[in-house]
This record gives structure tokens, sequence and C-alpha cells, in this order.
């Protein structure tokens, strides 16, 4: 992982009262990407953000933020970084230029000089003097997102920022932070439970579930370890089939469904998975590449493969 | 000090937002106005009963004190006599208003989630606080100003009706400055008020406790005036009834916003000018006992400790409590 962090976790644990929202959660978010935070509802992202914001004191450990403790020195590092944390607040009598002065006057400096480019760039140009309280919830989620860019930070904590977006704004959101990291060099750290949303923004990905790291990695190599080839089979070649591809050393495993046989192997390998069925005089029905998503990898790793 | 200067804006522009700031300020208003209506009631049956010797519910009422209180009547019916009954409505409309306005500023952070919005930018946990109480002690200021303003009108509108004719050329400069000066030392009296307010709903996260805090405590604190009064009434004359209570709530009412307030606003003394006041016989002076001091320095310095205190509970909550929700 890269030397230059801009989040650093050490055993970082939270406990309300017997419950264990965060378990000695241990990461380092590296400078430049788009970092995914991800897990269920409830798996701890929201209280992990808000430790490493300082609105939430750890129970055990500690963290940095952009080189600086989180429980000695967070002030510097607060205004080099843009965050939402869970469902946007903002003053619901004020329009939404109103919140944003508000929030600029917060960060003091140039802040209020960049209202104007922040509403261009998150589309609320036009609705700015409604009042909050008429926002929809897409709307909002706009206003928290140029709220967070006021201060031009180097880096974005954004805690499910595609929440109530549609789809055209969920593409907007994601093209929008995919070049803040390539043409800036910015870095987001995003958590999210809609991974089909935002998976293509992704450079690394860290994954929780109650409070646990169950896995992290570049988003490439965790998705390799997931790709499969599927053979369908006459049903009297099935059997012999199994055992020829089990004795194969690139063959990790072979899982049979009726006439299918699922080998957990590189889809490149599909010539010579036909290659050694054919010398046996065993010659597939149909074979299939099949390429993981972030989703499955996250279904699988937090057991809910099964309910959807 | 330019980051805290920018929280202080920040709570300005939502106060001047805030449609309920200008109600109170407007209902303000209104009660002076219904104040000076009701001043002239008072003079016209103070100058009925010169002839008929009855006052309005029919009591007897003798020439001499007849005379003598349109007499004084005549004098507060005036500008900028008329200053002087500001205090009526600041003292104690005023108070519960900016109460009411303090728990909400404090409040909303926590009932609409924006505390966790500004914390996480940035927003120092004794700085907020701090730049709370400065835009409300300014807000209440610029309300202040703007009664005294509104008494002219009103104060030349009662004169009339008590003299008959609009002389101003009694308006000395002099009575203007120590209207002025009054009117200074009670906007600074508000501090304890508010700091109490914007505390209770950092601790309680939340504006409804607040209110019930701040206008239960402002309204316990008045009807503990009134008690007071009865008590010395009570020691005065040797009761038995209750001998030694006056005792146990002296000490109590000498530290309490409510006295303090007073003698520090009135500069030492407490029963100054007031219209409507909970203690008995306010044109009488009481010989007040000890330990109810009369000493406005000593007032001031009780009403910045209170101030102080409450300002660092709400720092300390914010440092040391987790802000979620």
């Amino acid at each position: 992982m890269s030397s230059e962090a801009v989040i650093r976790t050490w055993d970082l644990t939270k406990r309300f009262g017997p419950t264990t929202a965060v378990d000695s959660l241990t990461m380092e978010v590296p400078r430049g990407e788009v970092f995914g935070f991800l897990g269920p509802n409830g798996a701890g992202k929201t209280t992990t953000i808000a430790m490493i914001l300082g609105l939430v004191r750890p129970t055990v450990g500690t963290a940095e933020l952009l080189g600086h403790d989180i429980r000695r020195d967070l002030g510097p590092a607060l205004r080099r970084t843009g965050a939402t944390i869970e469902t946007p607040a903002f003053y619901p009598y004020l329009s939404g230029r109103d919140n944003l002065r508000v929030v600029a006057r917060v960060l003091g400096g140039a802040a209020e000089k960049h209202i104007d480019a922040a509403l261009d760039r998150v589309g609320l140009r036009g609705r700015e003097r409604d009042p909050f309280r008429v926002y929809s919830m897409g709307m909002k989620q706009r206003l928290a997102l140029a709220a967070a860019l006021l201060n031009d930070p180097e880096l974005l904590i954004l805690d499910e920022p595609t929440n109530g977006l549609d789809p055209a704004g969920i593409q907007e959101t994601r093209t929008m932070l995919r070049r803040m990291v390539d043409d800036e060099g910015k870095t987001v750290f995003l958590s999210s439970h809609l991974l089909h949303e935002v998976q293509q923004v992704f450079d690394r990905v860290l994954i929780i579930d109650h409070g646990r790291v169950i896995a992290q990695g570049r988003v490439d190599d965790l998705l390799r370890e997931r790709e499969a080839i599927e053979v369908e089979l006459e049903e009297n070649d099935v059997d012999r089939a199994q055992a020829l591809l089990r004795s194969q050393t690139w063959v990790q495993s072979v899982r049979r469904s009726d006439r299918r046989l699922h080998l957990g192997a590189p889809p490149e390998r599909s010539r010579e998975v036909v290659a050694v069925l054919a010398a046996a005089d065993i010659f597939p029905s149909q074979l299939l590449r099949v390429s993981s998503t972030l989703e499955d990898l996250f279904l699988s790793l937090t057991g809910k493969e099964n309910h959807g | 000090m330019g980051d805290w200067i920018g929280l202080v804006e920040a709570e300005i522009l939502k106060i001047t937002r805030r449609r309920l700031s200008w109600v109170l300020l407007a209902l303000l208003a209104l009660i002076q106005v219904q104040h000076a209506r009701n001043l002239r009631t008072e003079l016209l049956d103070y100058r009925q009963a010169q002839t008929t010797g009855a006052g309005r519910f029919g009591q007897a009422v003798s020439l001499e004190v007849a005379v003598a209180t349109e007499a004084e009547l005549t004098r507060r019916m005036s500008f900028p006599g008329f200053l002087g009954e500001l205090w009526v409505v600041t003292d104690v409309w005023g108070v519960f208003a900016l109460l009411i306005l303090a728990a909400l500023q404090a409040g909303e952070e926590f009932d609409s989630g924006t505390a966790r919005t500004l914390l996480h930018r940035g927003a120092g946990r004794t700085g907020w606080p701090l730049a709370k109480l400065t835009a409300l002690l300014l807000f209440a200021g610029a309300a202040w100003l703007l009664l005294a303003i509104l008494d002219l009108p009103i104060g030349i509108w009662a004169q009339g009706q008590a003299t008959g004719e609009l002389n101003l050329s009694h308006l000395g400069t002099g009575r203007l400055v120590d209207h002025a000066v009054q009117l200074l030392r009670s906007w600074l009296g508000l501090l304890p008020y508010l700091a109490f307010a914007s505390a209770a709903a950092t601790l309680a996260r939340g504006a409804g406790p607040a209110l019930l805090m701040g206008l239960g405590g402002r309204f316990v604190e008045l009807v503990s005036s009134v008690a007071g009064a009865f008590l010395v009434g009570m020691e005065l004359s040797g009761s038995d009834a209750i001998a030694g209570w006056y005792r146990w709530w002296a000490p109590l009412h000498a530290i309490s916003f409510e006295w303090n307030t007073r003698v520090w606003s009135t500069w030492g003394d407490p029963l100054w000018g007031r219209a409507f006041s909970p203690y008995p016989a306010s044109a009488q002076r009481l010989s007040l006992p000890s330990p109810l001091h009369n000493d406005p320095w000593l007032a001031g310095l009780v009403l910045l400790g209170w101030t102080i205190l409450w300002v660092a509970l709400a720092s300390w909550s914010l440092r040391r409590r987790d802000v979620a929700g």
C-alpha cells in the first residue's frame, strides 16, 4: 500500500453499551484514489466515518486524518477535508445558498467565493434560493456535496452520497468524482451499500460487516479471484469431466450443478479446458466465462447471497 | 479570531433569517404599545377620581393620592420618561422571548442534525457556543435599540394623552444618557439567560428540553421573587408560622439570575422604576436584610460567573460526548 495515506486507522473500535459497532478496524486509504468503504446497512460505516471526523469518540484505537491525530489535532485536517455524513442535514428555513453561506463562514477564508462554482458543479443552479425544507432527497444530497466542495478539499469523505439520486444524478456524481481524482489529484473515500451504482468508480475497496473487515484490496484483484468458467456437458460425461478438471493444478475448485460444472479458474484458461476435455473425447455443449461483480463479491462475503 | 467572527456571522445570518425572531420582536413592540394604552387608562381613572373620589372599581381614592398618582403617571408617559417603561417589556417579556430564541438557536443544531454538519467542517467546540452567545446578544442589543426608538413615537403619543400637548422642551441629554446606560446594563444582564438556554439545548441535545428548562426556570424565578416578597413580609411582621423560611430562601435568591440582573441593571437599586414588580409596595423601599446583596459589581460578577459556567458546560458537552443523529 502507498506510504502516503490520507486516512489511517489502528484498531479503531466503538462500542455503544454491549453493542460493538466497529471492531478493531485497521486500514489505510492511499492518496489519489477512489476508495470504496462498503458494507451492508448497520455494518459500522457511518460510525467509522464519524470517528474519523471527530464526531464520535473511539472506545479503543485511534486514527489519523491527513497526518493529524483525530484525538488531539483534528482541526487543521478538517479544513482540508470535505465530507458528507448520513442524511444531509441543513437548516430547513434557509435557502440552499444561505445554507452554503453558513458552512462557508464556518470554513472561513475564501470558501464563500466558491459557492457559485459548487452550485454549478452539483447542478443546483436555479434552485439555490428555494428553502432547504422543500428540496427533494436528491437535491439535498447535491447540496451536501456542494457544501463538501466549498473549501476545495484535497480529501472528500462521502457517506452514501448517491442515496436518493436518480440514475442521471448517480451517473453525474460518478463522473464528477472520477474526474476529481484523475484530473485534480483529490482523494475520495466513499461509503455505500449500492454497489452496482458505484462499482465503476472505485480503485480500491474495503468491505466491513458487523464492524469487522472482511475483505480489502484493489477492485481488479478482488474480482479476479472470483472469476470462473462454467462448462455444460452431456449427462454421461459430467463425472469424467469433473475428475479430469479437478486434477488440473490451475483449477482451484470444481462445483457440480446438474449438467454444469463451475470451475474456479481464470477465464483465460478456457482454451485449456476445452483441450483437456477434447483429449478425453468430451465435447462441452457450452462454455461460459463468468466474470464477477463487486456486488457478487459483497453478497458472498456478507453471506447475503440467498436473500437477493 | 477570523474563523470565530465567521461563526458569529453564520449565527447572525440564521437568527435574522428565522421568521420567529421577527415575530417575537413584533410581539414585544405590541406589548410596548399596549403598555402605553394601559398607562393612559390608569391616568384617566385617577383624573376622574379627583372629582368623584372613586377609582375604577369603585374603591375610595383620596384626592392627594389621585393627584400624586396622576403626576407620577404623567412623568412616566413622556419621552424620555417612557423609556423607563421599556424595562417592563425587556425584563419580563423580553427575557422570555430571548430564552425561546436561544433555545431554538442552539437546539436546532441537534434537532436538524446540523451540529454534525458544522462540527465536521471545523466549528470550534468552545468557539461555537461563544459565537452563538455573541450573536444572540448582538440581536438582543439591536432589538432593545429598536424598541427604545419605538418609544419615541409612543412616548410622544402618551405625553399628548397625558398633558394634551406635544412639548419636547424637557427632553434633556442627561436623562437620555441615564436611560441609555440602563439599557446597556439591562442588555448585558441577558448574558446568563442566553448562556443557560444555549447550554441546556446543548446538554439535552434538542430545543424542546431547553425551552422547558429556560421558560420553566424563568417562571420559577419570578414566582420565587413573589414568594420572597411574601416571606420578607412575614419575617418583618414576626410571624411564627413560617419563621426562618426567608433565611433559606434569601441565599438561594441572592445567586439567582433574577436578583443579580435586577441589582446589576438598576445599579444597586433593585426596586427602581418598576411599573410591574413582583415585590410588594414598589414605591416603598424595603429594608432588605442580609444576605440579599445590593452591590452591582458583585451582581455583575455573579452573572459573569453563571455565563462562564454555562458556556463551559456546553463546550464540555460538545467535546466529550458523541454527536450523532
